[in-house]
């Protein structure tokens, strides 16, 4: 029961972590404080944050799986099934 | 990494209170993205100002053709005065309808080379509007050969320059 809470609590705090980053690695990217003169997004900055948050998730999808597999195969390396504790 | 900051909880988050905005004013968040991301895209903007062109082309044309170029003023004068405002009128018509048209096709074409450029740049800073302009002078002047075309080219990139540097600088 608390086992479960806790892994629902660090998985929003991954998600709030994984949205901080985001916003703030495409931000620094993407937005130069040089032309703040106006609060609207111009093109420019439309298209580079489109393209930022793409490249974020799909970078952050491909390492997932690459670390997937990589456990994965070390696991099955040292003979024991997916999903088991290390005694 | 994470922060135990919890200071500011109490007041709505800025995405609250954007979308409270939003709901307010009536539209749909979803819906307002799509008008946003309609009315900012290329072709949009490259008709705006195919439109806005049209319409200071024909005054500029109305007002240029105020200065006299080839009437033959014995000849005008004997007309009757309906039929000298007729002409008069006829020939206002046709230099602000072809100067119209000469403003529109250069504002089209300028705003939407500048905009595909700035998409492709995912860059908005001043060199956009200097490829613009190039690329403006020198389809305009494509008749003439490769040196008016080279002249348009550095003409317009030029005029572009000093009026973005005046708009964001001065």
């Amino acid at each position: 029961m608390n086992g479960a809470a806790w892994e629902q609590e660090l998985a929003a705090e991954v998600e709030s972590d994984f949205r901080k980053r985001l916003i703030a690695n495409c931000h620094s990217k993407c937005i130069s404080p040089a032309y703040f003169q106006d609060g609207e997004l111009n093109k420019g900055e439309a298209v580079c944050l489109d393209r930022c948050v793409h490249k974020f998730m799909a970078t952050n999808t491909l390492i997932q799986k690459t670390a997937n597999d990589v456990g994965g195969n070390m696991m099955r390396s040292m003979g024991m099934e997916e999903g088991q504790q290390q005694q | 990494m994470s922060t135990n900051d919890t200071t500011n909880d109490t007041q709505p988050s800025d995405f609250q209170r954007g979308f409270d905005a939003a709901a307010q004013g009536g539209m749909d968040p979803m819906m307002a993205m799509a008008m946003s991301q309609l009315t900012e895209s290329c072709p949009f903007k490259s008709v705006m100002a195919l439109g806005a062109g049209f319409a200071l082309g024909g005054l500029f044309g109305m007002f240029m053709s105020s200065m006299d170029t080839t009437t033959n003023m014995d000849e005008f004068t004997k007309k009757s005065t309906k039929e000298q405002i007729r002409l008069t009128l006829k020939d206002m018509g046709q230099r602000s309808y072809s100067s119209a048209k000469n403003f529109a096709v250069v504002g089209a074409v300028f705003s939407g080379t500048e905009c595909v450029i700035e998409t492709y740049r995912a860059k908005n800073d001043i060199y956009n509007g200097i490829s613009a302009g190039c690329i403006t002078g020198a389809a305009l002047a494509a008749k003439g050969g490769p040196v008016a075309m080279g002249t348009g080219c550095a003409g317009f990139a030029a005029f572009s320059a000093a009026i973005d540097y005046y708009m964001r600088h001065g």
